[in-house]
């Protein structure tokens, strides 16, 4: 096709470019449960290295699964389609929210667990059904990444940091890929390079977040350092930027995705910081995205 | 007077360096049109023909009219209709030297006699209706069509008569609409306006799809409803002009081809009835069953399969020939670009489409997922 008219299908660029996104977090993660770990000697390089090796095999199973599932079983003969899928990316996603566990080869089967039920699922249900199940899968993970084995090395630093410029490279304890901010931010940097990627739901998230984070100073009787601390532990900044904004699972129409982030954002803080329920947060998200079709029916003309 | 609208999406080819060839595609006075398999033949071998006459109906419902008055000749696997007296294929009516000297029945008499359509319907039941406005909209509304430009181009003066005439025989106020970059037509309108003190000239911005008729009447006419708008467009107005001054129906209209360069593009002036592969072979010379082609508004995704029987009617305006290219849509990744382009403000991903949609085929030029959006029921 000559240039300036039709444009190809641009939906593999769009989902490669989401995965470049994390990586500044899978690398942060690896690096500080694994690299830090090891040369404190809590672990072994080969146990290490499995935190880089887990999502590459998460991304690659999914790829592969999605071919299998489009060939094999719904017979589309056009390769297209999977290259085209999302799945591999909020696998990854699904992973990063994990907790350090000695059990981490467990996440592979349960994500292959959840992606075959979704898949099973896939032609009775809506996509916000789907959305659905994969936020169930961040609160197992989650659920799961506490109760087992936590990372020895981090139990040794878990309340000893309170300096927030500390906690916003990512030294607290958390989740695999949630405890940076920083990376968090770079990330979102890398999708202000995607045209197609919901931009303004992350900031009107995090503006609802921070006006009930104000009201909570003034009424609340929390300090400002508080507020830094809760919400650079709390892996805030990873949902708003990653989780939140998940265009298949999110509204269409301006006033719904206004409404939808603020509300989700001002619920997120109402968890983080009197709740301190930190999982809460993936709870907003999983019904915001069941009540997505009631969001769209917010319009709101600028004209 | 430049008057600004919303921005809704601007192409990118640059104006200044877009080149434009014209040309002439005048066949004589025959149509041809072929016979396919499946094809149901309504006449014989030797009937005599009248214009607008139903020749054949293809097996998916596509139907073929005489667009010429004359004699049939079925062989070989085409229909050829035959006039050589051009006068006989044509009502004429009683023209007039001075535009002035008509009166506002004579208008509607010459427009019934001689059958004056826009948009498929009958100018004189839209002259006769309750209008309280004229708009002539010359701009070319489709994208990378350059029609009604050349067409205004080439009758200016006659344009402005016919546009004062038709305000004051039917008491309207008479609005001119051009495109703000038609620098040619423009500065020309600039030259003589002031003879016409009658007419409103207005520059708009090019920013489809704000120059169609829709939302025309949306944005700068507020006040009136859309019914109450006399709407006509160059060519209309030039039916009309040709209909007073000559007597006589328009038997050609102008087509723009394009082969997929924003920046380059054809423009032939061809006959009524003209068998539209054989223009497409003299203009351009490419082989268009080996290309995808889209007639019109290449937006709405609509290919057509059988252009070597089709002929030049008043509804081909343009034809885009790409390269055949297998753009297989994926699923929706429900990104929102289709909603936030939509000019009528509804949401193209909704279950059913809105009423309110215009069709203009934005949702489907921004979707990354290459899926047509418009091709439901509303």
């Amino acid at each position: 096709m000559e240039k300036g008219f039709f444009k190809k299908n641009k939906v593999l660029g769009i989902n490669l470019l989401y995965i470049l996104s994390i990586i500044p977090v899978i690398i942060f993660g690896f690096y500080k449960n694994g690299i830090v770990v090891w040369k404190n000697g809590f672990m072994s390089l080969f146990l290490a290295t499995q935190y880089i090796v887990i999502p590459v095999i998460i991304i690659l199973f999914s790829y592969v699964f999605e071919t299998y599932y489009y060939m094999g079983i719904k017979k589309e003969e056009n390769t297209n389609s999977v290259f085209n899928s999302i799945v591999p990316y909020v696998n990854a996603l699904c992973y990063l929210v994990c907790g350090p566990t000695n059990y981490l080869w467990l996440t592979v089967p349960m994500i292959i667990a959840i992606d075959v039920i979704i898949k099973f699922l896939d032609n009775k249900f809506s996509i916000n059904q789907i959305a659905l199940f994969k936020c169930l899968l961040y609160v197992i993970l989650l659920v799961m990444g506490l109760t087992s084995n936590s990372n020895l090395y981090e139990s040794s630093l878990s309340s000893s940091i309170t300096d927030s410029s500390l906690l916003f490279i990512g030294n607290g304890v958390g989740e695999i890929g949630t405890t940076s901010t920083l990376c968090a931010l770079i990330g979102y940097a890398i999708l202000l390079f995607n045209s197609y990627y919901k931009k303004d739901i992350p900031l009107i998230c995090f503006l609802g977040y921070g006006l009930v984070s104000v009201v909570m100073y003034f009424v609340g009787g929390i300090t400002f350092n508080d507020i830094l601390v809760n919400t650079f532990t709390s892996g805030f900044m990873f949902l708003c930027i990653f989780v939140v904004s998940l265009s298949t699972a999110t509204p269409v129409v301006r006033g719904g995705k206004i409404v939808y982030s603020l509300v989700v954002g001002m619920l997120c803080a109402v968890m983080v910081h009197a709740l301190h329920f930190n999982i809460g947060m993936y709870i907003v998200v999983l019904v915001g995205s069941l009540l997505t079709p009631i969001f769209n029916k917010f319009k709101l003309s600028l004209d | 007077m430049v008057l600004e609208l919303k921005l809704t999406y601007k192409f990118d080819n640059d104006e200044k360096k877009l080149e434009i060839d014209r040309m002439d595609f005048l066949t004589p006075l025959t149509t041809e049109t072929y016979v396919r398999e499946g094809d149901t033949i309504y006449i014989n071998d030797g009937d005599y023909l009248y214009i607008n006459q139903l020749i054949k109906e293809a097996q998916n419902g596509v139907k073929t009219y005489a667009t010429i008055s004359g004699t049939a000749e079925i062989s070989d696997g085409i229909i050829k209709i035959t006039n050589d007296n051009t006068e006989s294929a044509f009502v004429s009516a009683e023209a007039s030297e001075n535009l002035d000297d008509v009166r506002k029945e004579e208008i509607l008499n010459i427009c019934e006699t001689l059958g004056i359509d826009y948009e498929n319907k009958l100018i004189i039941n839209k002259l006769k209706g309750n209008n309280k406005l004229l708009v002539v909209n010359a701009m070319d509304v489709e994208p990378y069509q350059f029609n009604s430009n050349y067409l205004f181009q080439d009758n200016v003066k006659n344009m402005l008569d016919t546009i004062n005439l038709l305000s004051r025989r039917f008491n309207l106020d008479a609005y001119l609409l051009l495109n703000k970059y038609d620098d040619n037509n423009v500065q020309a309108v600039n030259a003589v306006i002031s003879s016409y003190p009658d007419i409103n000239f207005k520059v708009v911005k090019d920013v489809f799809p704000f120059n169609t008729n829709q939302m025309v009447a949306k944005k700068m006419f507020k006040e009136y409803k859309y019914e109450e708008i006399l709407f006509l467009d160059a060519f209309a107005l030039y039916k009309i002009y040709n209909a007073i001054k000559n007597g006589l129906p328009v038997t050609e209209r102008y087509i723009t081809i394009n082969l997929g360069d924003p920046n380059k593009a054809y423009v032939v002036n061809a006959k009524y009835g003209a068998n539209i592969g054989d223009l497409i072979k003299a203009t351009v010379n490419v082989n268009f069953e080996e290309r995808d082609v889209y007639l019109n508004n290449f937006m709405r995704k609509v290919k057509c399969d059988n252009l070597g029987s089709l002929i030049v009617t008043d509804n081909i305006k343009s034809i885009f020939i790409f390269p055949k290219e297998e753009n297989v849509p994926s699923k929706c990744i429900k990104c929102g670009k289709c909603v936030d382009i939509c000019p009528v403000g509804i949401n193209p991903l909704a279950k059913k489409l809105d009423s309110a949609c215009i069709r203009c085929g934005l949702c489907n030029y921004v979707c990354p997922a290459n899926i047509n959006l418009i091709s439901r029921e509303k």
